[in-house]
């Protein structure tokens, strides 16, 4: 026998119906769910990535900073004597113990990584910068930097040894927190997903309960109903993450954009990178069965108080 | 003052199918029922309905008829006393044993409670959809019961837009449409004429031919004397075997 127009096969079932038992997203309560879900996402989203890009800068600080010395030597008129004592520098940091290379940055190479906030090279020229010497430690990076200090001294009381050590506390301890705030606020944003669809969900029950009495009185199990709120609102979920996600990958391409001019200073950030995108992605499948689970946990405790 | 009734093979239809039957279908020891804040509605109701019955509750408005349909259909749990249903203590049921239960149960509530976002044919089929029967097997007696109660040309009306005798037929239908072992009744002829009415007993008797149980709450008197089958009288919240005469609508 086919069935008549109108009628669809419940898959999994040998009911058929047409409509739905329970007129859900007729009375507008969870109408604007959807809109509520995309801002929590929206922000969500954006937190997720400054987690992940806090997360990262950490690891490249940590890794790139610690086990590498910078050395200063203070610039003197005379070019060739500033030379001299660079070379006597040099020869003295490769001959200590645990260090594996050792490197003077050239004029040029200082004065790049001063020109973002010092401006062009005209006044660069003008001052004297101290010559950088880039040191790489062997190993675990342990090198007895007194000692280093004392044999420096000699050939300059101005040299200056940099192991980074406060400025990478200080770095990573505001990485950290950014971090640690950024996680938190993603475990928010998810709490109010939650919040969000168990409030939808008891607000759907108390719209129909009429409804579901009747189904219950003529002998549906909670699962019959349970199933036709979850389906429901983990549809209303989905479009809602779904367009947080869109939203924020689009916010996303905006400071891609925007940033795409400004030259790398502290660490480089890249919005777009797989690992930004991915996780964004990833919200609207791990939503889904957040959303799922929640308004199943709550229809199934709500009709479990129903007679 | 309250009693107990007797097994009712002796007062209900001796020709009745599963008169016979050996347990009760229904059992009611000392139960009262008062709702939150309320005074007690139902007291100490003590009776036993054997499978098979056709028992008329009669009694005057306010009386608790419709607060014992409502403990039958299991739409209320009792505040005291035990219910027994199926042979089953009604009280320490799994909640997910209920739903096989009231699928055996079949009510015409006296405002009908029918669903208005769905059609009439979608509330009669709504009994046997719950049960899991095929679109096949639904179909065609939905469709024919609501022609045989005079609803053919309403088939795929909501009904909100039915009168209320019509409500009450598809009301009548959704009750029956699956044969249930009980079918209960609250003043199911209240809102018809005298023609339908007739025609919603005959449709009862052939249910409890067939072996229902059939339970109607009513205050007609001329319905319950015509029918000839046992009666039960609740008044003040007490359950009475026979008629009251007085408290009764001639």
């Amino acid at each position: 026998m086919s069935l008549p127009a109108g009628w669809e096969s419940e898959p999994g079932s040998r009911l058929a119906r047409r409509g739905q038992d329970i007129p859900l997203g007729r009375r507008g309560a969870d109408r604007f769910l959807p809109y509520v879900l995309g801002a929590i996402t929206f922000l969500g989203a954006l937190m997720l990535v400054v987690a992940i890009v806090a997360v990262e800068s950490l690891r490249v600080w940590d890794t790139g900073l610690t086990g590498t010395l910078t050395v200063q030597v203070p610039s003197l008129e005379d070019a060739d004597g500033t030379a001299a004592r660079v070379a006597r520098a040099v020869r003295v940091l490769e001959q200590a113990d645990g260090v594996a290379e050792v490197r003077a940055l050239s004029p040029a190479e200082s004065a790049a990584l001063v020109e973002p906030w010092l401006g062009d090279a005209e006044i660069l020229a003008e001052l004297m910068l101290p010559v950088l010497i880039d040191v790489e430690l062997a190993g675990d990076g342990a090198v007895d930097t007194i000692a280093l200090a004392i044999a420096l001294e000699e050939i300059d009381p101005g040299i200056q040894i940099d192991d980074h050590g406060e400025w990478v506390n200080r770095v990573l301890g505001l990485a950290q927190a950014i971090a640690g705030i950024a996680v938190v606020s993603v475990a928010i944003v998810a709490l109010a997903l939650i919040a969000a669809i168990v409030f939808a969900t008891r607000s759907g029950i108390a719209a129909h309960r009429h409804t579901i009495a009747m189904l219950h009185l003529m002998g549906a199990p909670d699962g019959f109903v349970g199933r036709q709120f979850q389906r429901h609102m983990a549809l209303l979920a989905l479009r809602g993450l779904i367009m947080g996600v869109g939203l924020a990958l689009l916010a996303l391409a905006g400071i891609a954009w925007a940033a795409a001019d400004v030259p790398a200073l502290v660490v480089s950030i890249d919005p777009l990178a797989w690992t930004n995108v991915g996780a964004v992605l990833l919200i609207v499948p791990v939503g889904f069965a957040i959303a799922l689970v929640a308004a199943r946990l709550t229809v199934m405790r709500t009709l479990a108080r129903m007679p | 003052m309250p009693f107990s009734l007797p097994p009712l093979a002796s007062v209900s239809d001796s020709e009745s199918a599963l008169a016979a039957a050996t347990a009760p279908l229904i059992h009611f020891d000392h139960v009262g029922l008062r709702y939150p804040g309320g005074a007690e509605v139902l007291r100490d109701l003590t009776f036993s309905v054997p499978a098979g019955s056709f028992v008329f509750v009669t009694g005057p408005s306010g009386a608790g008829k419709t607060s014992l349909i409502r403990l039958l259909y299991l739409g209320h749990r009792p505040s005291r006393g035990l219910i027994r249903l199926f042979g089953q203590d009604i009280a320490t049921l799994p909640r997910e044993d209920l739903p096989a239960i009231r699928r055996r149960i079949g009510v015409v509530f006296q405002d009908f409670q029918l669903l208005n976002h769905l059609s009439v044919v979608d509330n009669v089929a709504l009994p046997l959809r719950l049960a899991g029967a095929d679109f096949a097997e639904v179909d065609e007696p939905v469709r024919d019961l609501l022609r045989w109660v005079g609803l053919g040309e309403r088939l795929d009306a909501s009904p909100a837009t039915l009168s209320g005798g019509e409500q009450q037929r598809v009301a009548i239908a959704r009750a029956v449409i699956n044969q249930p072992a009980i079918l209960l009744a609250d003043e199911p002829t209240g809102n018809v004429d005298d023609r339908i009415a007739a025609r919603l007993m005959h449709l009862f008797g052939q249910l409890h031919k067939m072996g229902t149980t059939v339970i109607v709450a009513t205050h007609n008197k001329a319905l319950i004397e015509e029918a000839g089958h046992a009666v039960m009288t609740l008044k003040d919240g007490y359950l009475y075997p026979g008629l009251l005469e007085d408290e009764l609508v001639p």
